[in-house]
């Protein structure tokens, strides 16, 4: 017999998926997902939703600053290309 | 005084992790552009407010939060509305999405996440904050932090493999989460 809950939550799991929690509780929840299937595939899902997340947004970041957009639909600079550093890094 | 050149110099370089942020919460790029704008320019003007053991990053994130729910509270048609005009908005929803049963892109189900949840979840998965870094972000507790990402996660599964109907929710914009 263990005393470990078998229950966890869509929140424990959840926060498990994202590297949150003790080793201790870490390693209860694996070993959890690692014998109900159900919970296994629901966080398998979430985590395939993570990676599109993270695929859809993450061009944004390597896409620089945009000092003004080609439909010219910019009413006022945007304040990055003012500064100093800003002029000289698209040199 | 304006802000220090190192000062700018940091702000210079958050500036893609602000952006794409922005992108997370608005979508649209325009919009999206002047939440940038507005966030970088609450920070110069606030820069001696910046504690510089701080991470730059989370405080200038917290700003553009900030600036968004302004945003929200500004735009007359997040006001709190009456059961009449939900009522009316939940009609125009089914009218508009006679489709029952077929599957949401992600971009249409992100769009149906309430704002707290939205933002919650992108911190965390998207900016890769942990759940005590998007709490100081968001200022709320680790604990709400963890509900709304798990909450979000769960209706946004359910939105995209059609389990759920939107229909059976209010609109997004008219409700906001514990």
């Amino acid at each position: 017999m263990t005393n470990q809950p078998t229950d966890f939550t869509d929140s424990d799991l959840s926060a498990w998926l994202d590297g949150e929690g003790s080793a201790d509780e870490r390693a209860r929840i694996e070993a959890h997902l690692r014998s109900d299937e159900r919970a296994a595939a629901k966080v398998r899902l979430w985590s395939a939703d993570r990676d599109a997340l993270r695929a859809r947004f993450d061009p944004v970041r390597s896409a620089g600053v945009a000092c003004s957009d080609k439909a010219g639909r910019r009413r006022r600079p945007l304040l990055a290309c003012s500064l100093p550093a800003a002029s000289s890094a698209r040199r | 005084m304006s802000a220090p050149p190192a000062f700018r110099q940091q702000l210079l370089a958050a500036i893609p992790r602000l952006r794409r942020y922005a992108r997370s919460l608005v979508y649209d790029g325009a919009t999206a552009d002047d939440l940038v704008q507005s966030a970088l320019e609450r920070a110069l003007n606030h820069w001696r407010q910046f504690d510089p053991k701080r991470d730059l990053v989370l405080w200038l994130l917290a700003i553009a939060h900030n600036a968004y729910l302004d945003g929200l509270r500004r735009d007359k048609h997040l006001d709190i509305v009456s059961p009449e005009r939900v009522a009316d908005t939940l009609d125009r929803d089914r009218r508009h999405e006679p489709d029952i049963g077929l599957q949401m892109d992600l971009a249409a189900a992100l769009a149906r996440l309430v704002p707290d949840q939205r933002s919650a979840l992108m911190l965390v998965i998207v900016e890769q904050l942990s759940y005590a870094e998007a709490a100081e972000v968001l200022h709320v507790p680790e604990g709400t932090v963890m509900s709304r990402v798990s909450r979000a996660r769960v209706l946004l599964r359910g939105w995209l493999d059609g389990s759920v109907q939107p229909a059976a929710h209010l609109k997004p914009d008219l409700r906001r989460v514990i």
